[in-house]
């Protein structure tokens, strides 16, 4: 029995010891970036020399850095808001609507998740360029909403069964009319839904790099998209700087969905995939 | 004001056209934003190139779809995205179904915060990560200072820009993808079955490979499938991580668009990375259900 207890401690711990290393894995370019980005040296040199808050003062003072950042902010939200608009929009019309080809729709609408984003990039970067509307923000917001709104869509679309209809004839028998039942009545019940749907839909535009990078030009480019450039092109430790400042903003934002909503596995792996 | 919100309740949601008034503007992004411009790239797809680089209507032909096919660099590359994909899955796999072993059946303090660790890299950027690669895996990086400081080796290696460092940034990225879907697959077996076997004589690896292992391959081969197909469209890692000579199909699409406008060729390799996705989604799909149909067969002849 003795050493029955004594093995399995020691699988125990090696368990322990492999999920550790795991991790360490996972969070080692991120962590190295951290550093790096306080590193006082002029090149990517390991070890640190010393600290310094030199390249995040570069990082804010340099124009393309914060024109590139606002872009991108800019563009998430309102990609977050014309997204989860039209999701819950379609949602609707597609959860009650009794008519035939309904599930054709569903499928095409979602089909956008599935597609490899250099394809859509490119196709896209095509049809939007004859039109002239390359070289603005226009192309990108299109594209952005074409890769998030299948999304909030598919976390409506499983939402609203859960809206028990006599809730909603009850709110019509009191006099309200649609839009007052939908705004007071049926939003309310799946709000949480709604609530990740927009927020997975700012994240997934914020962080957005295939769409971008076709769609963008020498004027209107991301952050994602300038940080790639300048890794292909000089590398500065101010890239360091800004990384650290975006991966913050990314890991904070996914800690407010955590307290609000709930982060589940699945939901937050297939919205990607 | 309440005139207008009349107008519109009419219109969403009283009108005979209530339905379609509710689905038109997302109609209208799927349709000018996704249907013809895919159509469209499609038969450009099978356009000739024009080596002015001035997009111009021809017959319709295969051949930029066969040049993967025939010549030997299109050959080359496709070989190398099939290869990357199939490594960097099976990595990740060796690496994910331990870990979702433990998470399934161990009981960890902290279990809440590991799976928020794991997940971490959906919400970082994948520019970002592979940046920390650069600083890690560089000739004065962090592997080569170890290296170096415990006198293993002498001289820098040339760890970056090779097949090696992109798969170990692919893997970064799409072991959270893998370990999900067979950690949920694992947690839905129960542990008494396990149990049940090793109380009736099997050793605790026989119960593992009889009863556990067959019963998570649907989340195995689901995770697997995921992690090759995005593995194929990956862009970052293979070009920043493997190198100006290190091509693969998503390096070669966008150097023929910024670089020799080969719109055509671009599209083919887009629709044939499109193609060969699907056929790696469909076939392990088709494959599962018949052997569990079969599987389903033995058991009622048994019974």
């Amino acid at each position: 029995m003795a050493s029955r207890s004594y093995r399995s401690r020691f699988i125990n711990s090696l368990a322990i010891l492999y999920v550790a290393l795991i991790v360490i894995y996972i969070l080692a370019p991120n962590i190295i970036i951290m550093i790096m980005s306080f590193n006082k040296a002029q090149y990517f040199i390991f070890p640190p020399t010393g600290l310094s808050l030199t390249w995040f003062r570069r990082a804010i003072s340099t124009s393309g850095w914060r024109v590139a950042f606002s872009n991108s902010l800019v563009l998430a939200l309102i990609t977050a808001l014309v997204s989860t608009a039209l999701g819950v929009l379609s949602g609707l019309a597609l959860h009650r609507g009794r008519f035939r080809g309904r599930e054709v729709f569903i499928n095409v609408f979602l089909s956008p998740l599935v597609m490899p984003q250099l394809l859509l990039g490119i196709a896209l970067l095509l049809f939007l360029g004859q039109l002239g509307l390359v070289g603005s923000l226009m192309p990108l917001f299109l594209g952005h909403v074409l890769v998030t709104f299948p999304y909030v869509l598919r976390l409506i679309l499983a939402a609203l069964p859960g809206v028990s209809a006599n809730v909603e004839e009850a709110a019509y028998s009191l006099g309200a009319d649609e839009i007052t039942t939908v705004l007071r009545v049926t939003l309310p019940i799946i709000r949480p839904a709604v609530l990740s749907g927009w927020m997975f839909a700012f994240i997934l535009s914020f962080d957005n790099l295939m769409i971008s990078l076709f769609l963008a030009s020498a004027r209107v480019y991301t952050l994602p998209v300038k940080i790639l450039e300048t890794l292909e092109w000089e590398m500065d430790p101010t890239v360091a700087a800004v990384s650290t400042i975006f991966m913050l903003l990314s890991i904070g934002l996914m800690l407010i969905l955590d307290r609000t909503v709930g982060l589940r596995f699945d939901t937050s792996i297939s919205s990607r995939a | 004001m309440s005139r207008f919100r009349l107008t519109l309740n009419q219109m969403l949601f009283r009108s005979r056209w209530s339905t379609w008034v509710q689905l038109l503007p997302a109609l209208l992004i799927i349709t000018f934003v996704f249907l013809i411009p895919l159509v469209q790239l499609f038969a450009v797809s099978l356009w000739e190139y024009d080596p002015t680089g001035v997009l111009r209507a021809t017959d319709p032909t295969a051949e930029n779809y066969l040049k993967y096919l025939r010549q030997p660099f299109y050959r080359q590359v496709i070989t190398r995205t099939l290869r990357l994909g199939f490594i960097t899955s099976t990595v990740c796999l060796l690496l994910a179904y331990p870990l979702a072993y433990i998470l399934a059946r161990m009981n960890f303090k902290h279990k809440s915060l590991l799976m928020f660790l794991l997940i971490t890299p959906l919400f970082v950027s994948v520019v970002v990560r592979v940046f920390g690669w650069i600083v890690i895996m560089d000739r004065e990086g962090v592997v080569n200072y170890v290296l170096q400081a415990l006198h293993i080796t002498k001289q820098p290696l040339r760890i970056l820009k090779t097949e090696y460092a992109v798969v170990v940034g692919l893997v970064n990225v799409l072991l959270a993808f893998m370990v999900m879907p067979i950690y949920s697959s694992l947690e839905s077996i129960r542990p008494s079955l396990e149990e049940a076997a090793q109380t009736l004589g099997a050793s605790p690896i026989k119960a593992w490979l009889r009863v556990t292992l067959p019963l998570s391959i649907p989340g195995v081969l689901a995770g697997w499938t995921l992690a090759f197909i995005m593995t194929l469209s990956s862009y970052v890692q293979p070009s920043v991580l493997g190198g100006p000579s290190y091509f693969v199909m998503a390096t070669v699409l966008r150097s023929q668009i910024t670089g020799a406008l080969n719109w055509p060729m671009a599209a083919a390799t887009g629709f044939t990375l499109l193609a060969i996705g699907l056929v790696a989604v469909y076939v392990p799909v088709y494959l599962i259900r018949r052997v569990f149909s079969a599987n389903l067969e033995e058991g009622s002849n048994r019974g």
